[in-house]
């Protein structure tokens, strides 16, 4: 796989975490699905359960992110895993919240709190 | 006339950069002998230009770099260095200073450098007043998904300096505007249903490209109009598609089709626009954004 230009994974403890990079305003839906689908691919291979999503790089966010959460989030609840985000910006909230995503995952401050949110 | 500040803690110095700047009819010269008095002269007699030595007491160069970037980003700074100090003026320069002239050459080269980021400095702030006056724009794209982020781009930085909303509210319509440009390529344009997302994802994206490039998909164009009113600003966006019935979507919140892929993009704009109404074709959307809202710092 490519440098990846939207995200990095890195895996802790049986968690995998997934952080934004960049300051990313819009993103190239095609870039971005294909990148997330290859990360994926990656954490298929990885010995962890739970996910925890830093959104921390991105000022703002739409339903092509809502999308690609779900898509993580079918392979975490397949293997009775937790998910978890975390430094989502005001405005990523307001779209998390409208689509109602708060009630399928904690939604944190810090990364340490969402740590904790999957490991409990 | 041009006014310029000279900052130097050195009175030889000052007189030096001074006449050496006086030399031109066109120039007033103030003076102030570090970063701190620098700020206070620069809300006294609004400079157009500073040029200022690095090491001073109180303040120093790149400390006034930063305070006249931050708080005077359309005057210009030019740094005055000494010899050794090249690593100093590469790290004014990413502070935002402008140029830099060392002290060694600055009778060759001060007052030409001065004149030249006058001139540019004046044509960034003519363009400034000029888009002030815009009413509008208008756009016609490809089916090219790299546009649409730097469309985006372009729209949050046109929506500031029409202050039409504050920053958050810049964001909360580029939120909206990406999501009816997306739905107008994909779904428009390439007549792309969202439940193909929810099975092979790599044959979705195998079937974008494909259309991209097959008829009668490629020749159609995504037309973006915006137009700038008193009380808000209107985004119309059409594609050149069959159309859709927006009735028949459905509730994206509703438990069941949370983790489906339809709807959302429809729900953030109407979440985050005034106003979302589409032709009865449904290939053209209008969303509208008022200037009056609570998210907007724009007073009349």
């Amino acid at each position: 796989m490519s440098k990846p230009k939207y995200f990095t994974v890195e895996q802790a403890d049986g968690i995998v975490i997934f952080s934004s990079i960049g300051s990313i305003g819009g993103l190239v839906e095609d870039a971005v699905r294909t990148e997330w689908d290859a990360l994926l691919k990656q954490v298929d291979a990885m010995d962890a359960k739970h996910a925890v999503i830093d959104l921390g790089s991105l000022d703002y966010f739409g339903s092509i992110m809502l999308e690609l959460l779900v898509v993580l989030w079918k392979r975490v609840s397949a293997k009775g895993g937790k998910l978890a985000l975390c430094n989502v910006s005001p405005v990523g909230l307001e779209v998390l919240y409208t689509a109602k995503f708060d009630t399928l995952w904690p939604i944190v401050p810090d990364r340490e709190q969402a740590l904790e949110a999957v490991s409990n | 006339m041009a006014t310029v500040l000279i900052v130097d803690d050195s009175p030889v110095d000052r007189r030096v950069v001074g006449g050496l700047l006086a030399k031109s009819p066109t120039l007033d010269i103030e003076y102030a002998s570090d970063g701190e008095e620098a700020l206070v002269r620069m809300e006294e007699v609004r400079p157009n230009l500073v040029v200022t030595d690095l090491i001073m007491p109180n303040m120093d160069g790149l400390e006034l770099v930063a305070a006249v970037v931050k708080n005077y980003p359309l005057v210009p700074v030019i740094l005055m260095t000494g010899k050794g100090s090249e690593q100093i003026a590469v790290d004014a320069l990413k502070a935002g200073a402008s140029s830099y002239v060392p002290k060694s050459v600055l009778q060759d080269l001060l007052l030409d450098t001065v004149e030249n980021l006058l001139s540019m400095a004046h044509e960034e702030q003519t363009l400034g007043r000029m888009m002030d006056c815009m009413t509008g724009c208008r756009f016609s794209i490809d089916n090219d998904v790299t546009m649409i982020p730097a469309l985006i781009n372009y729209l949050r930085r046109f929506i500031r300096q029409a202050k039409l909303c504050d920053e958050t509210g810049g964001i909360r319509t580029c939120v909206a505007l990406e999501e009816a440009l997306n739905n107008a390529l994909y779904h428009g344009n390439l007549e792309l249903d969202s439940h193909l997302r929810e099975g092979d994802r790599a044959a979705y994206r195998a079937m974008v490209e494909e259309r991209r490039h097959a008829a009668p998909y490629k020749t159609r164009k995504i037309h973006v109009a915006v137009h700038l009113e008193k009380d808000h600003g209107a985004f119309v966006i059409r594609d050149e598609g069959p159309g859709f019935d927006p009735r028949v979507l459905p509730d994206p919140t509703d438990p069941t089709n949370l983790e489906k892929p339809s709807g959302r993009g429809l729900l953030l704009m109407r979440t985050f626009m005034d106003d979302v109404a589409y032709n009865e074709a449904g290939n053209q959307v209008t969303l509208i954004k008022r200037r009056n809202n609570s998210d907007n710092g724009w007073q009349q």
